[in-house]
C-alpha cells in the first residue's frame, strides 16, 4: 500500500502546482480589488513634483495602488448585464448539448450494432477531425460560411445559371449574399461541430460494454427490439450519456473563441467577457470573480448530473419483464 | 558506454552557453515588429547577443513586467501603457548622452503627453485609427466618421472588438474628447454605438485583415498598420483618417526599471534610431516612423503613402490615448453593455 502511495506523488505535485495554486489565486483575485489612493500632483517652486493626498499630507513618491479585500466585484457580477450574458451562455450550451445528443446517440448505437461492419474505421473517421486544432477547423467554417465564402459563391453561381432560382431568391427577400455567419445559429453550429465527438465517444464506449447475453435473454423472453432497447440498452447507456453531456456542456458554457469567430463578436458569451477582463480591460480581479461564478454554475450542474447518475444506476439483477 | 557519451553530450550542452556567456540584452517587443536582420546586424556590430521575445497586447506585456520575476532590458509599449508604467515606477529614465542618434527623431514626436518630460521613451512607430474601405463598393471616398452610421453600409461594416478604440471613435463622433471619462459623454457614445449595432456585420480584431482583403465588407474601422498590410494585399482597398480627427498612437522604446544591462539597452536604442536601421525596419514592419533621417533615406515612396501622411490639419486633431486608470472599468462596463445588447 505504501508503495502505491509513492506512485501518487507525481500527480499530487502536479495537481498542487497546476490546479490548487491557480485556484487559490483565482479566489484571492476574486475577493480583492486594486484600490487607488486619490492624490493631486503639485510642482513645487524648485521644480520637483510632489503628491498631495486628500488629507493634505504631502509625499514625494507617487502613491501606488493597494490590493484590498472587497466584495465590490461580487456586487458588480450580479448586475443584469452579466447575468444576462450568463443566461445566454447557458442557453446556447443547453441547445448545443441537446443537438449533440440527438445527433450523437443514434450514431453510437448504430456503431455498436452487431451487424455493423468495421466500426473501428467509422470511429476513426469521427475522431479524425479532432486531430486537427479546433481553431483551424473553426476558421474553415468561417471561410465556408462568410459573405465572401464558398457557400455564397456557389449560391451566386446558381443564381446566375438558373434565372428562376434567382427570381425566387429575390422574392424571398434574400440579398446579394446570404449572411450565415455572425449570429447565434452560427455559434451553435460551430459548437456542435467541435463537440459532437465528445458526445459520441463516451456513449459508444458504454453501449459497447453492455453484456450481449442481456440482450439475448431479453429476446429469448420475447421482448421486441424496441422493448429490449428501452429496458436494457437505454438504462445501461445512461452513464455514457451523462458523461457525454458533461463533456459537451462544460466547454460549451465556458468557450470564448468559437463565439468570437463564428458570432463575429455579436454573440458575446460569459467566456468572452472573462477573456476581456484578462486582456484589454486588464482587470484580473473582476475576471476572477466572474470565473468563480461560472465555476459555481458548472459545479452545480455536475452535482445535479451526479445525482441523476446515482438514481439511474441499473439494478444489478436483470428485471423480469 | 553509449550512456556515458549521451551524458557527456548533455553536460557539454549545458556548460557551453555558460562558457561562451557573452554580454546579452533581452528585448520584449510586439510580434512581427522588427526585421530579424536588424537583430543579426546588432549582434555582429556590438557582439551583444539579443534574447528576443514577443507579446501580443500591451496588457500581456504589462502583466509580465508588473508581476516581477522576469527582467527585460528593452520593451516597446504603446503610449497609454507607457504613461501607466511611468506612474507605477516600472520604467527608468534614459540617459540621452548614450543615445546620440535620438537626434534623428522628429522633435514633434518626442515628449508626447504620455511622457511629458521626454525622459522615458523613444518613439519607434506611430499610426492612426481610420476607415479602411473597398473602392469597388464604396462610390465616394469617405471623409467623415459618419460613414460608419450610413445606412448604405447596413451589415456591410466591421468595427473593432475593443472597448477603448471603438468607444473613442464614438466619442469623437458625438463631438466629445476621445479620452473623456465623463459618464454623460460616454452615455452619448454608448447610445450611438447601440444605434449603430444592427448595421455592424461583426466586431472583429485580427480577423479584420483577412476579411477586408477577401472583400467581406465595404468599410471597417482599423488601425493604420493593419490598413497598410491590407492595401498591399488588395489594391481595391484604401484608407482615410476622417476629418473630425482620430486617435494617434505611438509605440515607443523604453527601458524597464529592473533592466539588467542598461548600457546594452542604450546601445540597442541608439542602433534602432540609426537612419539605415530604421529604414530596414520600416520596410519590414510597414508602420509610419518618426525618424526624419530614415524618411529622407526612403525618399518619395514614404510620403506617397496616404497611411503615413494624413493631412496636417487632420493630424492636428488626432489625440493620443491617456491612461484611464480606474476608469478603465467604466469603459469595460459600457462596452459589455453595448455588445450584450440583444
Amino acid at each position: 500500500m505504501k508503495k502505491n502511495r509513492a506512485l501518487l506523488v507525481p500527480f499530487v505535485l502536479w495537481a498542487a502546482i497546476f490546479i490548487v495554486v491557480p485556484l487559490v489565486m483565482i479566489v484571492w483575485y476574486g475577493i480583492t480589488v486594486e484600490q487607488s489612493i486619490p492624490y493631486t500632483e503639485v510642482v513645487q517652486e524648485d521644480g520637483a513634483t510632489v503628491f498631495e493626498l486628500e488629507d493634505g499630507s504631502i509625499v514625494t513618491e507617487r502613491p501606488q495602488k493597494k490590493t484590498v479585500i472587497s466584495f465590490a466585484n461580487f456586487k458588480r457580477m450580479v448586475e443584469p448585464t452579466y447575468l444576462k450574458l450568463l443566461l445566454r451562455s447557458l442557453k446556447i450550451a443547453v441547445i448545443t448539448t441537446v443537438i449533440c445528443l440527438i445527433l450523437g446517440y443514434p450514431v453510437a448505437l448504430i456503431l455498436t450494432g452487431r451487424d455493423f461492419k468495421r466500426p473501428a474505421l467509422w470511429l476513426m473517421l469521427i475522431v479524425l477531425p479532432m486531430w486537427m486544432n479546433f481553431l483551424l477547423r473553426t476558421y474553415s467554417w468561417m471561410s465556408i460560411l462568410e459573405n465572401s465564402g464558398i457557400l455564397n459563391s456557389w449560391i451566386s453561381a446558381l443564381r446566375e445559371a438558373i434565372p428562376a432560382f434567382d427570381a425566387w431568391m429575390d422574392s424571398m427577400g434574400v440579398g446579394k449574399r446570404v449572411i450565415f455567419l455572425y449570429n447565434e445559429n452560427a455559434v451553435i453550429l460551430g459548437m456542435v461541430y467541435n463537440y459532437l465527438s465528445f458526445m459520441i465517444m463516451p456513449i459508444y464506449t458504454v453501449i459497447e460494454k453492455i453484456d450481449h447475453s442481456l440482450l439475448e435473454a431479453a429476446a429469448d423472453l420475447g421482448a421486441s427490439p424496441r422493448q429490449s432497447f428501452l429496458r436494457v440498452t437505454l438504462p445501461y447507456s445512461i452513464p455514457g450519456v451523462l458523461e457525454g453531456i458533461t463533456m459537451v456542456f462544460v466547454p460549451a458554457v465556458t468557450t470564448f473563441v468559437i463565439s468570437q469567430l463564428m458570432g463575429g463578436g455579436k454573440v458575446p458569451l460569459i467566456g468572452d467577457i472573462i477573456q476581456n477582463q484578462f486582456g484589454k480591460s486588464s482587470d484580473w480581479h473582476f475576471g476572477s470573480t466572474l470565473s468563480l461564478l461560472v465555476m459555481v454554475v458548472v459545479l452545480a450542474f455536475m452535482g445535479a448530473l451526479n445525482r441523476i447518475d446515482k438514481e439511474d444506476e441499473p439494478q444489478k439483477e436483470v428485471r423480469i419483464l | 558506454m553509449k550512456k556515458i557519451t549521451v551524458w557527456l553530450a548533455l553536460v557539454a550542452l549545458m556548460i557551453c552557453p555558460l562558457a561562451a556567456m557573452a554580454e546579452t540584452i533581452s528585448v520584449y517587443n510586439w510580434g512581427d515588429y522588427i526585421d530579424p536582420v536588424v537583430l543579426d546586424m546588432f549582434e555582429e556590430e556590438t557582439g551583444i547577443e539579443v534574447i528576443y521575445e514577443t507579446f501580443e497586447t500591451n496588457e500581456d506585456m504589462y502583466a509580465k513586467i508588473a508581476m516581477g520575476g522576469s527582467s527585460y532590458d528593452i520593451i516597446i509599449p504603446s503610449d497609454y501603457m507607457i504613461e501607466r508604467m511611468i506612474q507605477e515606477n516600472l520604467l527608468q529614465k534614459i540617459n540621452w548622452d548614450n543615445v546620440p542618434n535620438v537626434k534623428n527623431i522628429n522633435p514633434r514626436f518626442m515628449a508626447e503627453s504620455y511622457d511629458p518630460t521626454g525622459e522615458y521613451a523613444v518613439p519607434y512607430t506611430w499610426g492612426t485609427m481610420g476607415i479602411l474601405y473597398n473602392t469597388e463598393t464604396v462610390e465616394e471616398a469617405p471623409t467623415s466618421w459618419q460613414t460608419l452610421m450610413d445606412e448604405t453600409y447596413f451589415m456591410d461594416m466591421f468595427m473593432l472588438n475593443s472597448p477603448r478604440d471603438t468607444l473613442a471613435i464614438a466619442l469623437v463622433m458625438c463631438g466629445h474628447d476621445l479620452n473623456s471619462t465623463n459618464p454623460d459623454d460616454l452615455a452619448d457614445a454608448k447610445a450611438l454605438l447601440i444605434e449603430q449595432k444592427p448595421m455592424v456585420l461583426a466586431y472583429v480584431v485580427d480577423e479584420v485583415k483577412d476579411k477586408m482583403i477577401g472583400g467581406e465588407a465595404s468599410v471597417a474601422l482599423v488601425w493604420s498598420g493593419d490598413a497598410t498590410y491590407c492595401m498591399s494585399e488588395n489594391d481595391a482597398l484604401d484608407y482615410v483618417v476622417p476629418e473630425e480627427g482620430s486617435n494617434i498612437f505611438f509605440d515607443s522604446i523604453c527601458i524597464p526599471a529592473n533592466a539588467r544591462n542598461v548600457a546594452g539597452a542604450e546601445k540597442f536604442i541608439d542602433f534602432l534610431c540609426r537612419a539605415d536601421i530604421a529604414k530596414i525596419n520600416y520596410e519590414y514592419v510597414g508602420y509610419a516612423i518618426p525618424n526624419d533621417a530614415a524618411i529622407e533615406l526612403i525618399g518619395e515612396e514614404y510620403n506617397a503613402s496616404p497611411v503615413n501622411n494624413p493631412p496636417q490639419e487632420v493630424l492636428d486633431k488626432c489625440q493620443v490615448f491617456k491612461y484611464l486608470g480606474d476608469d478603465t472599468q467604466l469603459y469595460d462596463q459600457i462596452w459589455t453593455e453595448i455588445i450584450s445588447e440583444f
